[in-house]
């Protein structure tokens, strides 16, 4: 009801101003990929090819953000947990020597119970933090992750029994620094193989990720969606009209933790290797960093968003490097480039969405002076 | 009875996950061509011997030789093919059916197979390795 | 009477006040010496002290955690290569330093705390990734500025700064073996803990003048302070302009102990240890007292040093890193999770 209400209020609001705002971030990208791409000098098969591998590596990863945003809880920087839950599943797969589809479905399977508690875990704890939601799930994140490695480091092949030596420090307990998954290296990606010329795409990985955009226009129209939707509008409004708010809000947070671990293990079955290590915190920031980039804000985000947001992150990543190489004759400075943009993009995009929210808010307070003025 | 359901559910998804052990589980095999002790008796490595796993172009194995095949899935087919002395003619085929099953590497002993004994299936060199 | 005491200091402090003494007990019977790594201790609580202490301000004017800390590291990494640069040695070197990180640190922070405003009830998550991006922007600076000195610049390409700067011949150890004393194996580096409580004192100092007073008010309660005739964006942007030129001033005291500069991504992850520590000392994430400062500091630094040698000659392993890690940031969760339950 109260979207109805808000609905075209909304867009009465918006100025010039505010429109320029909501796709800046879209806006400067493309401009640095027009100026970059001729100065890298790749051919336009190259970038295709690319930018379809990543595609499909990156995109279930970014779209397992967009629940919690629904819900307004912000960008869920909790996604790690996913990641690590992912992992860890891959690590018991390749310890048992599970390969193929099998392998992958298996390592789902066992994410999923790990990344369902983590997920609750994660939902309890931003429910003791209304309103410091991101930077609550970024620690979080960390904090995790000091758990995850004292459990993959110290009682892998300790406490749990790990029977594949290659996987092991030679110490003899904790699993090694990098991890090689040959046996379901893109399994996923080769699964239905299509050729077009000399680009190869991985189709099933599309299909996968096409299941999962009907999901969230489905899950939307849902009862649960509605109720995250109204509670991102207003959670005491949602509260006062009989939605379990606290509870919503973390099952929110578990089905994105949940689809995070399977968005990592497809990640990682493109990639072949797991960086037992940093794998996940790469998975976080870049997914975030991506789907800003696409021109979502912390408050709303669409299927759309992803896919800009993927395209345009990626081909940044792909070209910044030999552009920096050709322009300053250092290819570390298209490293350290590309490094400061996806800082900076979330830190423009996290500046700009502050920065609307407070002007809406003056604004509501304004026009709700003004009537009262009048009278 | 929504208890008796979450538990059918769990054991579902258990079943399942097992299901995809046992069709999934990849498996080193090791094809063996070396003089062989077993029960006091020796058998000496064959000359020449081709070996064929699950249908897969044929390797040769010449004395002393040891490969590695990996197979996936709880079973699969072997052909042996004995080659005379000078590695020209088949002397004998031995085509088998192999389950491994939930256990993981085996090494299969070639003379041992082409003397027809039962015990050719051994457990694999790298457990052997490390026992001590 | 304890359980006040346990509800008063909260049960993670406990937890983790309780297991550094436990390390203490334990020390001397797994072969660790207590002297050594108690002046450990000390030496890495002065190395950090001035640091956590720029999270003061900030905290006091309801900013929130400074996690735009690296903001002020760079300036006191700008200060520290220029003094280089320019070839002034000694306690002289040490002051070039300082006076020229100040400024910049002003500058910088004077912006920052601009952006802060305009973002208010945001600050934390915005000032982690101002600082994540200033890092990055801070690399790519690194290559191109125009240094020159050869202890600085990568040998080969004759431009661009190395990764690690030593600062041996300029000014290593210059507060902290001023005055310093040996007992055995126990070192004490009294320049160091001087010059910190120096900064205490000039905090303390500030916290009792009339803008010191304004700022403290703005932060208990804005509508408040704003009735009062405050003006609170400006006290907010003071505030903010003290604690990076703190984070500066915090940097330089760290790397004449520590021997190095460390550049590019070295300040990456700064601001975390120093936030835990506050909290572990008992600040909140709108209240913070010297006292929390000195507190969290040792307790923090404490355990860094003590786990490592003991946990690990009793484990044969070294836990230190994952210990740091859960402590650290179970600590900001801890700070950050209360403080919304006493909200509402």
């Amino acid at each position: 009801m109260s979207r109805l209400d808000r609905g075209p209020d909304k867009k009465r609001n918006r100025g010039v101003g505010s429109l320029l705002a909501d796709y800046a971030v879209p806006v400067i990208f493309i401009v640095i990929s027009v100026v970059a791409i001729p100065l890298s000098d790749f051919s336009a098969t190259y970038l295709i090819q690319e930018l379809l591998v990543r595609i499909g590596r990156n995109s279930f990863l970014i779209l397992s953000l967009l629940i919690p945003i629904m819900a307004g809880m912000g960008l869920n920087f909790g996604m790690v947990l996913g990641a690590m839950a992912g992992q860890i599943g891959l690590i018991f797969v390749s310890d048992w020597a599970v390969v193929g589809i099998p392998g992958i479905v298996l390592a789902m399977i066992i994410g999923t119970p790990v990344a369902v508690a983590l997920g609750i875990l994660c939902g309890e704890v931003l429910n003791r933090a209304k309103g410091q939601e991101m930077v609550t799930s970024y620690i979080l994140g960390f904090f995790i992750n000091g758990v995850y490695q004292l459990f993959v480091l110290y009682f892998m092949g300790w406490l749990i029994p790990i029977s594949n030596p290659a996987l092991v420090l030679s110490r003899g307990h904790g699993i090694r620094n990098a991890i090689s998954l040959t046996g379901i290296r893109m399994v996923l990606d080769r699964l239905i193989p299509l050729q077009v010329g000399t680009v190869t795409i991985p189709v099933a990985t599309y299909l996968v990720i096409a299941a999962f955009c009907f999901f969230i226009l489905w899950f939307r129209k849902t009862k649960l969606g509605q109720d995250m939707r109204a509670i991102g509008q207003d959670m005491a409004v949602a509260d006062s009209a009989g939605i379990p708010v606290n509870r919503t809000r973390v099952i929110a947070i578990v089905i994105s933790t949940v689809l995070a671990c399977y968005g990592q293990i497809i990640f990682l079955q493109n990639m072949g290797t797991l960086n037992t290590y940093n794998s996940h915190d790469q998975a976080g920031m870049f997914s975030i960093a991506a789907l800003l980039i696409g021109g979502a804000s912390v408050s709303r985000a669409g299927i759309g968003n992803v896919f800009l947001g993927v395209v345009l992150f990626h081909l940044m990543f792909i070209v910044a490097p030999k552009a920096g190489r050709n322009l300053m004759g250092e290819a570390q400075i298209g490293e350290y480039f590309r490094v400061f943009v996806s800082y900076g993009i979330i830190a423009l995009a996290l500046v700009l969405h502050a920065w609307k929210r407070l002007r809406d808010r003056a604004e509501a307070r304004r026009s709700l002076r003004g009537p009262a003025g009048k009278e | 009875m929504r208890h008796f359901l979450r538990l059918l559910l769990l054991a579902l998804v258990v079943l399942l996950g097992t299901w995809l052990v046992y069709i999934g589980r990849e498996h080193q095999v090791f094809l063996d061509n070396k003089t062989i002790e077993v029960d006091g008796q020796s058998f000496r490595a064959l000359k020449s011997v081709k070996v064929s796993v699950n249908g897969a172009e044929p390797v040769e194995l010449l004395p002393r030789d040891r490969d590695l095949a990996l197979v996936v899935g709880p079973a699969f087919r072997i052909r042996v093919e004995v080659m005379d002395e000078w590695g020209e003619e088949v002397v004998k085929t031995i085509d088998r059916e192999l389950t491994p099953g939930f256990s993981r590497d085996m090494m299969l002993s070639m003379p041992l197979l082409a003397a027809d004994r039962e015990d050719w299936v051994r457990p694999s060199p790298t457990v052997q390795q490390e026992a001590p | 009477m304890l359980k006040k005491f346990i509800a008063t200091a909260g049960w993670p402090r406990v937890i983790i006040g309780l297991f550094l003494l436990a390390l203490f007990v334990t020390a001397p019977f797994v072969g660790v010496r207590i002297s050594t790594s108690l002046s450990d201790t000390l030496v890495r609580f002065g190395m950090n002290g001035v640091m956590v202490l720029a999270m003061i301000p900030m905290v006091q004017a309801g900013c929130g955690l400074n996690f735009g800390l690296p903001l002020g590291v760079i300036a006191g990494l700008l200060g520290a290569t220029m003094s280089i640069e320019f070839g002034v040695r000694g306690a002289l070197g040490f002051a070039t330093a300082i006076g020229l990180s100040i400024p910049i640190a002003a500058i910088l922070g004077y912006g920052y705390g601009q952006l802060l405003n305009r973002v208010k009830g945001d600050e934390m998550m915005i000032a982690t990734y101002v600082g994540f991006s200033s890092v990055a922007f801070m690399c790519m600076a690194w290559l191109l500025l125009p240094y020159k000195n050869p202890t600085m610049v990568w040998g080969y390409q004759g431009t661009g700064l190395r990764t690690t700067i030593s600062v041996d011949n300029y000014w290593s150890h210059i507060l902290s073996d001023f005055l310093s004393f040996k007992i055995g194996t126990f070192y004490f580096p009294t320049g160091m803990f001087l010059f910190f409580a120096a900064m205490c004192f000039l905090i303390w100092l500030f916290m009792k003048t009339k803008t010191g007073t304004a700022m403290t008010a703005v932060g208990s309660n804005p509508e408040f302070a704003r009735a009062g005739g405050v003006n609170v964006d400006r006290m907010r942007v003071i505030s903010v302009v003290l604690s990076t030129i703190f984070g500066a001033i915090g940097i330089l005291v760290y790397e004449q102990s520590f021997g190095f500069i460390q550049l590019y991504m070295g300040p990456f992850y700064m601001a975390l240890p120093t936030v835990a520590a506050i909290l572990l000392g008992g600040a909140s994430v709108n209240r913070a007292t010297i006292f929390n400062v000195v507190v969290g500091t040792f307790l923090f630094q404490g355990i860094l040093t003590m786990t490592p040698s003991v946990i690990n000659s009793v484990l044969k392993t070294d836990m230190s890193e994952v210990i740091r890690i859960i402590v650290s940031n179970g600590m900001i969760l801890y700070a950050l999770t209360r403080k919304a339950q006493v909200k509402r």
